[in-house]
């Protein structure tokens, strides 16, 4: 599912409307405090992260204009942040009250699966967990991944295959 | 949805890595980030000199100038804090040596003039009409001094 693209509301951020960011928040954010919180391990830390993306963007003011994907630009200031935030440290798993709960989705997998894909998740190499973060998380195509990353589109896409296929190893362990 | 040119295996981790995607932000987060973003926004229509920022600037400025200042008062000056027993063997030294050259001076008077020294004077002023030597009057009588040189 792609969450709404949040270009229109750049003229409202400029301005500074009271209104666009809750409509930016509430497009954006609870993606963007699922990017956070796979790549710093922990809701909290997450949701702090996503606060200061938000208060960057008042800061930013005029310079807003200058910025071409409203979208790939929000998920690279989270990532920013997040990595600001577990600088010097490997990124924990989440803990089991953060993960969603099995029996809320049709499709959901069990809780031990989720648990054991968590794991897996928080081993890979920050590079692979980033895009896996960015397209799963984040909603986010692999071109703007690699928008995000500063790499190719190829990149993305092989680095996010790698993932994969770590995970599927996992699960089969 | 999967990428079409996954294969099947991978294509089904993908499927459940969607289906456990991570937490949604707790309840209070939206307002908490709104409320921040209200904060900013007062402060960014704040005139310049009204923003908190700019007096945090000025207050660290001003530290960083006191500081500076006094750094460069007391530079230069090691018997504003006397603390180096160095000092004192040195002081006796030089007292020594000037009595040589000036018996005429008291020990104390001696000792006065090699502080003045160390403490970086061009040199004590001395009178050109001392008075005769051996009389001590030299450094006391100086309102009966005319003029003044250094040595």
């Amino acid at each position: 599912m792609r969450e709404g693209s949040p270009d229109d509301l750049l003229d409202g951020l400029v301005a500074g409307e009271h209104g666009a960011f809750a409509t930016l928040y509430d497009r954006c954010g609870p993606a963007m405090v699922r990017v956070a919180a796979t790549l710093a391990g922990s809701r909290e830390e997450a949701e702090d992260a996503v606060q200061d993306v938000f208060v960057g963007l008042v800061r930013a003011g005029d310079r807003l204009r200058t910025v071409r994907n409203l979208r790939a630009y929000l998920f690279a200031s989270v990532r920013r942040a997040a990595i600001r935030r577990c600088r010097g440290r490997r990124p924990a798993t989440l803990a089991a009250k953060d993960l969603p709960d099995p029996a809320s989705g049709g499709n959901s997998t069990d809780g031990e699966t989720a648990v054991r894909l968590e794991r897996a998740l928080a081993r890979l190499p920050t590079a692979q967990r980033e895009v896996v973060a960015l397209h799963v998380d984040g909603g986010l195509t692999l071109a703007e991944c690699a928008e995000v990353l500063g790499v190719s589109a190829n990149t993305a896409a092989s680095r996010y295959r790698y993932a994969l296929e770590k995970l599927r190893d996992a699960l089969k362990e | 949805m999967s990428r079409p040119d996954l294969p099947a295996d991978l294509a089904d981790v993908e499927r459940r890595l969607r289906a456990g995607r991570g937490p949604a932000p707790s309840s209070a987060h939206r307002a908490r980030v709104l409320a921040a973003v209200g904060d900013a926004l007062a402060a960014r229509r704040l005139p310049w000199f009204r923003r908190p920022v700019v007096w945090q600037t000025a207050a660290a400025a001003a530290v960083v100038v006191l500081w500076a200042n006094v750094a460069v008062s007391t530079l230069g000056r090691p018997f504003a804090f006397p603390s180096d027993a160095g000092n004192g063997q040195a002081l006796r030294a030089g007292a020594v040596a000037i009595r040589t050259v000036a018996p005429q001076l008291s020990e104390e008077e001696a000792r006065r003039q090699a502080l003045l020294l160390r403490a970086g004077a061009a040199g004590a002023a001395l009178p050109r009409s001392a008075a005769a030597p051996g009389e001590g009057s030299g450094f006391t009588h100086w309102k009966e001094v005319h003029s003044w040189g250094s040595p």
